[in-house]
């Protein structure tokens, strides 16, 4: 009768994590699908996802929301290529330098990113003066199909450098070499050869960028907003917290959550060519070009000098507008450290300082709890996978992986619902932001934590086992110092998406339990830009001290 | 024990941590300060801005009575009431300010307020009083107008008509109905001067609008940063120049059609924990120095009409012909002309 734990199946340690993740997504998640195809009464109908289908207003939202992701798709994909093309076949001084730039928007939240935007770009911004100065007419770009899709490129554009050229650099020379040789153009090898070479990278980064803008949600909600410009994350957040209509929003969340899991398993699809990827093995040799002072080197700085503007100019103005102060609503402003003082000094605090403040405590108070909660799912499901016999290894990691492809709006409106049927003291509570936060985070951290035990070596394990150390001390002493630098970088990713996490938050805050985002959307709305460049530096400082953490342990430039 | 995973023992003890601070999250949330309960009010933005009423009323009120307030602000007009709405189980505010008499029928509908017959209310105007319930008091009013920027327009239009004309193209800054106050009420001024035909009148409209915008915080704010010379707002605004800013240079229009009327009321929270001090809270918006801030600082006409007016108002005005739909018309037909109006939008 005794029963050796180490012999039983897989799948019995994963309970905990199957009733975790079952409990804090599939449950809320299916309740609002399910919700989305019922009539009021509850019964099984059609007809709300029927009466959006067949709304000119929700169909045009539809419309929109694919037609900007395609545009945003295009020009992200079109800008990223040449930088692709450098960072792939040039070493230079600074290079590194460009790369740390690169990852910017990666740790930039959505919401300081709409507010670098509207200041930088805003007809009093950095931007219009700029141009203002050089003796050109304003440029009027804010508030305009134009600012989502230059946001959106902003945000995107590094992905498709990073994907494609980390392709682009493992390629062989030799068949370029050989219709070279053969007497073929440039353009010509690059439309016959390279191109098809890179391909597989170029769709990669195509569908995620596609699948970003199409559940981009702070963006359009600020630089959109009007009922022109909206898509269907605005329109369910709508739906749901202003219109009060959660069965429309219900129905509305499933149209756009069947569209995203299918935009995913689309791009799980384009991962079988990951394997062609492996096939080139390391770098391939190729030489590196250095800078020469010609047509070509110049063209790279225009082009170094338009990522800078394009990538620095925005955020540097959150940081500098976070020193003005202003006496009036349209007068001139001064240089003021009042915001920091409202935040930091607890005498001087007024109604400003005091929400202020609230939102950076709860806001660090969430991220570290998302950590508590994802790191040991992350680790238990990582352990099992690598280290157990399971049946289904592939689906036990799909399920933990899927809540990737929910959009945290969705997320946060499923959690509305099911605060409607818990206790009065549960609704609008932390705890629920929390465990939104860990849902959202799940996916991202559970991956470096996987590809960390996947690398480490059972056999050391094993070793230390027949040597005698008790298991506890194993996993303390071996395994623990291997897999620390996964778990830190999965930490990491649990704490930065959820101090920039706006979506579900604001499905689900109350005063109580505002975030530094909401804050900062919120001081947006009544254009108190000077207190939100406040909150917005030190939410940026937050995030930038995290990814340098990232980039300690894991790398995360390479 | 040898069998035990110690791997599982790590994560037993991950766990503890976890729950702990499961428990340190519920402790936050639930730690009642017996001393002194803060007094929760919930506005739309403009009011709770360093510039708006709020943080200077919110000061003196704190000081007279030894106890601290909250404001929050959880958007535009509407979206404070469905935030309202939203909590109505388990309310978390004490006092609202900023549900206007469009609102007034939703409002009593959901059932989220509590009556209160304000001692001070003898001194409001009778012509003011829109709920005859007492469940919103009015404390401030004004008019729904079209404001211009002097120096980016010179030829003014005159009427919701002239709003259509070609040389307004993408001038005017509207606010959303379904999301503010103001959107709402530009909404309903349309329907009280075309009636049936207001989505024509839409149609015609809509060349000239640049954006629609959630707030009237933001879509003001695009307005004074120059992004459009028209905007959707009060017959009072330009006070708030000639005072603050001393400068005339933004003006609003008296329409032939006649200006909507916009009386603010302000109510207390079903459910309150607070009530003694709601209704100090009530009563003080009623008194004669937060009267004054209103009018300087919200920048409206207060409710006590005997209020004495800065100089500064001589550029605000009074609407000769004061548009408004009933409030029960309103409360049957709103939701279907405000989708109506969403649906036309889109098109």
């Amino acid at each position: 009768m005794i029963l050796s734990l180490r012999k039983v199946r897989g799948e019995i340690y994963l309970i905990p994590a199957f009733l975790f993740i079952l409990i804090i997504f599939y449950i809320p998640l299916s309740g609002i699908l399910i919700k989305g195809i019922q009539n009021e009464n509850g019964q099984f109908s059609l007809e709300n996802i029927i009466g959006i289908i067949s709304s000119p207003y929700y169909r045009k939202t539809i419309f929109f929301t694919f037609s900007q992701a395609i545009v945003s798709t295009v020009f992200s994909i079109i800008i990223g290529i040449p930088g692709a093309w450098i960072m792939s076949h040039y070493s230079f001084p600074g290079k590194k330098f460009i790369k740390a730039i690169i990852t910017i928007p990666f740790i930039l939240p959505s919401i300081l990113v709409v507010l670098g935007f509207v200041l930088f770009f805003g007809k009093n911004g950095l931007l219009n003066n700029a141009l203002n100065v050089l003796g050109f007419e304003d440029l009027k770009l804010l508030y305009s199909f134009k600012a989502i899709i230059i946001a959106h490129v902003f945000y995107n554009f590094p992905i498709a450098i990073r994907i494609i050229s980390s392709l682009w650099e493992k390629i062989p020379q030799s068949q370029m070499m050989a219709a070279k040789s053969l007497g073929a153009g440039k353009i010509r090898v690059f439309r016959t050869i390279t191109f098809h070479q890179i391909l597989p990278s170029i769709l990669t980064s195509s569908m995620i960028i596609f699948i970003f803008c199409f559940m981009s949600f702070a963006i359009i909600l600020v630089l959109g907003g009007g009922p022109e410009l909206s898509t269907v994350e605005v329109e369910v957040y709508r739906l749901a917290k202003v219109t009060l209509d959660l069965n429309r929003g219900s129905s509305l969340a499933l149209i756009q959550s069947s569209l995203t899991l299918l935009f995913m398993f689309l791009y799980s699809s384009l991962e079988k060519y990951k394997s062609y990827e492996e096939k080139l093995l390391t770098k391939a040799n190729r030489a590196r070009y250095s800078l020469k002072l010609d047509l070509k080197s110049f063209l790279i700085i225009i082009y170094f000098i338009f990522v800078l503007l394009l990538i620095v100019a925005p955020p540097l103005s959150v940081v500098l507008e976070s020193f003005k102060e202003s006496r009036s609503l349209s007068g001139d402003s001064h240089f003021s450290l009042y915001w920091y003082r409202e935040i930091f000094n607890p005498n001087s605090r007024g109604t400003y300082g005091k929400i202020a403040f609230n939102s950076l405590i709860n806001s660090l108070f969430y991220a570290i709890s998302t950590i508590l909660f994802t790191i040991p799912v992350s680790t238990l499901v990582s352990w099992v996978i690598t280290r157990k016999k399971l049946r289904f290894p592939a689906l036990t990691e799909l399920i933990f992986l899927l809540p990737f492809g929910i959009s945290s709006v969705i997320l946060g409106l499923s959690y509305m619902r099911l605060s409607l049927m818990l206790p009065d003291s549960f609704k609008g509570s932390a705890i629920l932001v929390i465990l939104a936060h860990s849902v959202i985070s799940l996916p991202l951290v559970f991956k470096p934590v996987l590809s960390i035990f996947r690398k480490v070596k059972i056999s050391l394990r094993e070793a230390a086992l027949n040597l005698g150390a008790s298991g506890f001390r194993t996993f303390i002493d071996i395994e623990l110092p291997l897999i620390k630098s996964g778990l830190l970088t999965g930490a990491i990713f649990a704490f930065a998406v959820s101090i920039g996490e706006m979506n579900a938050t604001l499905m689900l805050s109350r005063p109580g339990t505002t975030t530094l985002p909401i804050t900062i959307y919120r001081l947006i709305g009544s254009y108190k830009f000077f207190g939100a460049c406040a909150l917005g530096t030190i939410l940026m400082f937050i995030c930038l001290v995290a990814f340098m953490a990232i980039d300690k342990f894991d790398g995360f430039g390479e | 024990m040898k069998s035990f995973p110690g791997f599982l023992k790590a994560v037993l003890i991950l766990t503890l941590l976890t729950a702990s601070s499961l428990i340190f999250a519920s402790g936050r949330q639930q730690s009642p300060d017996t001393t002194s309960k803060p007094l929760i009010v919930y506005s739309y933005d403009s009011f709770a801005s360093e510039w708006g009423a709020g943080p200077s009323i919110i000061a003196e009120f704190e000081e007279k009575y030894g106890v601290t307030v909250e404001l929050h602000a959880p958007g535009d007009g509407v979206t404070v009431l469905s935030q309202l709405i939203l909590e109505k189980d388990n309310p978390k505010a004490d006092v609202v300010i900023g549900l206007d008499n469009n609102l007034l029928a939703r409002t009593l509908k959901e059932n989220i307020l509590e009556k209160y017959k304000s001692a001070e209310i003898k001194k409001v105007s009778k012509d003011l009083l829109f709920d005859k319930s007492y469940h919103l008091t009015p404390y401030d009013y004004g008019y729904f107008s079209i404001c211009y920027d002097k120096e980016n327009i010179t030829n003014l239009p005159q009427s919701l008509e002239d709003l259509t004309n070609a040389e307004y193209k993408d001038s005017l800054v509207l606010m959303d109905p379904r999301t503010s106050t103001p959107g709402l009420g530009f909404l309903l001024w349309t329907i009280a001067v075309y009636g049936d035909d207001y989505l024509e009148y839409w149609d015609r409209l809509k060349p000239s609008i640049l954006t629609v915008t959630e707030s009237w915080s933001s879509g003001y704010g695009l307005f004074l940063k120059e992004e459009a010379p028209l905007v959707l707002s009060y017959s009072t605004s330009p006070v708030y120049h000639a005072e603050y800013e001393d400068t005339t240079r933004y003006g609003a229009i008296k329409f032939s059609e006649g200006n909507y009327e916009h009386i603010e009321g302000m109510g207390i929270v079903k459910g309150t924990g607070n009530r003694d001090l709601a209704e100090k809270f009530i009563d003080f918006m009623l008194a004669d120095s937060s009267q004054k801030t209103l009018a300087l600082s919200n920048i409206m006409f207060p409710s006590v009409t005997e209020t004495e007016l800065p100089e500064s108002f001589k550029h605000a005005f009074y609407a000769d012909n004061a548009l408004l739909i009933e409030s029960d018309t309103i409360e049957d037909k709103s939701s279907d002309w405000v989708q109506q109006w969403i649906e036309n939008y889109g098109k």
